[in-house]
């Protein structure tokens, strides 16, 4: 068969890309508990750290230890408990539209509701080094304590930074941080009692 | 493969034709991650990684390969070495993928690798073609380094990510965002340019 030849070049092309596609497709199925568990990880370790719950030297016992799930309409959060079995907060998630891309987390919220324990995200694309300073500790800490007044939406100011050169993704965070929480107080009935 | 042809590819592709510095490809992802050093660093892994064995299975095929299809072969080849790359990072360094995110994915678009393949890979020995790659992408990391180390000095006063400014100089917002690579790459270029220059007009051009 010539090597330029239709069937040559189509037979080839085909036999190569099988090759190569059962060669990801194999690496892919080896990896996919690791990947799937490394994911699982970063919520828990976000969750856990948005209730102010320290993940211990087992993440994955902590989690399920201290952790109840629970549904808010449809979306599943998380209550925490002290040993009395009474709440102490929700981790509730957080998803919107940031800059570049969308950005999704969790809220830590108090067992009334009234004030925020914490924010930690799991996905955002923001710039690395400007917009993507949202993931930095300082950022993100600002925002626990934060009272939750009905009617009224968190702003900057007032010792709540915004990061100096990414006006746009601090104000995308404060936007999706006010929508996550007034669809929570759509859930108050449920969750505060 | 003899211990001189290592040598003179080492030389060629890391100072003589450096990818970045001498023929200017590589650009876009080096503006994109040299903020960081340690971005920098992993970026250049996975460059030399999947350029090496790209060019190695192509060099293997390169007797049969059809030549009208040869360019979406090779990006076949180097797209199934690059994702390769991305699932085995995100299952055993989950924090330097998920830091690194889409750029590792971009890997593919990188003309080096193309380069490698159009102008050695295709008409040399595997393990040759391997070399030059592995050198072609040593000379890339070793730019993006170089330039990460200084942007992310004046960009953040830090080296590592372990703060170094110890004057308390106001960091530089510009050498955070992609204009700064352009400036700094631009001086590195002059600079490598004149040194070019000089040697061969002393030196009488050694290398043809």
């Amino acid at each position: 068969m010539k090597k330029d030849s239709y069937l040559y070049t189509i037979i080839f092309t085909f036999a190569l890309t099988a090759v190569f596609a059962t060669m990801l497709a194999i690496t892919q199925a080896y990896y996919l508990p690791a990947i799937t568990e490394n994911e699982a990880n970063v919520e828990r370790h976000a969750i856990l750290k948005v209730l102010g719950i320290s993940p211990g030297d087992d993440l994955v016992t902590t989690f399920s230890e201290q952790l109840q799930p629970a549904l808010a309409g449809d979306l599943q959060i998380y209550a925490s408990y002290d040993a009395n079995g009474d709440v102490l907060g929700y981790a509730y998630p957080l998803d919107g539209q940031g800059l570049w891309g969308s950005i999704r987390g969790y809220i830590g919220v108090s067992a009334s509701l009234d004030r925020l324990l914490g924010m930690e995200f799991i996905e955002q694309n923001e710039t690395p080094g400007l917009g993507g300073r949202i993931d930095e500790d300082w950022f993100k800490e600002q925002f626990a304590g934060v009272p939750l007044v009905p009617g009224e939406a968190i702003a900057y100011g007032d010792g709540l930074d915004a990061i100096t050169g990414a006006t746009s993704s601090s104000n995308a965070v404060l936007n999706i941080l006010n929508d996550t929480v007034s669809d929570l107080m759509t859930h108050k009935e449920v969750l505060a009692r | 493969m003899k211990k001189g042809a290592i040598k003179a590819l080492f030389r060629r592709n890391v100072w003589e034709e450096n990818q970045v510095l001498r023929q200017i490809l590589g650009i876009c992802s080096l503006l994109a991650v040299t903020n960081l050093v340690s971005n920098s660093l992993v970026m250049g892994g996975g460059l030399i990684f999947s350029v090496a064995l790209s060019s190695f299975t192509i060099s293997l095929l390169r007797e049969y390969i059809p030549h009208r299809v040869r360019m979406i072969v090779q990006t076949l080849i180097i797209a199934s070495w690059v994702i390769l790359f991305d699932i085995i990072l995100k299952a055993v360094l989950p924090d330097i993928s998920r830091a690194l995110g889409p750029y590792i994915g971009l890997i593919i678009t990188n003309c080096i690798i193309m380069g490698r393949a159009e102008a050695f890979a295709q008409m040399n020995p595997p393990v040759e073609s391997f070399f030059d790659g592995v050198f072609a992408g040593l000379g890339y990391t070793i730019v993006l380094v170089i330039i990460a180390v200084i942007r992310e000095f004046l960009g953040f006063g830090t080296f590592f990510g372990i703060n170094v400014n110890f004057v308390g100089f106001q960091t530089w917002t510009i050498m955070v965002m992609p204009p700064a690579a352009f400036f700094i790459i631009g001086v590195m270029i002059w600079i490598v340019n004149n040194i070019m220059a000089r040697k061969q007009a002393s030196g009488g051009g050694k290398r043809g």
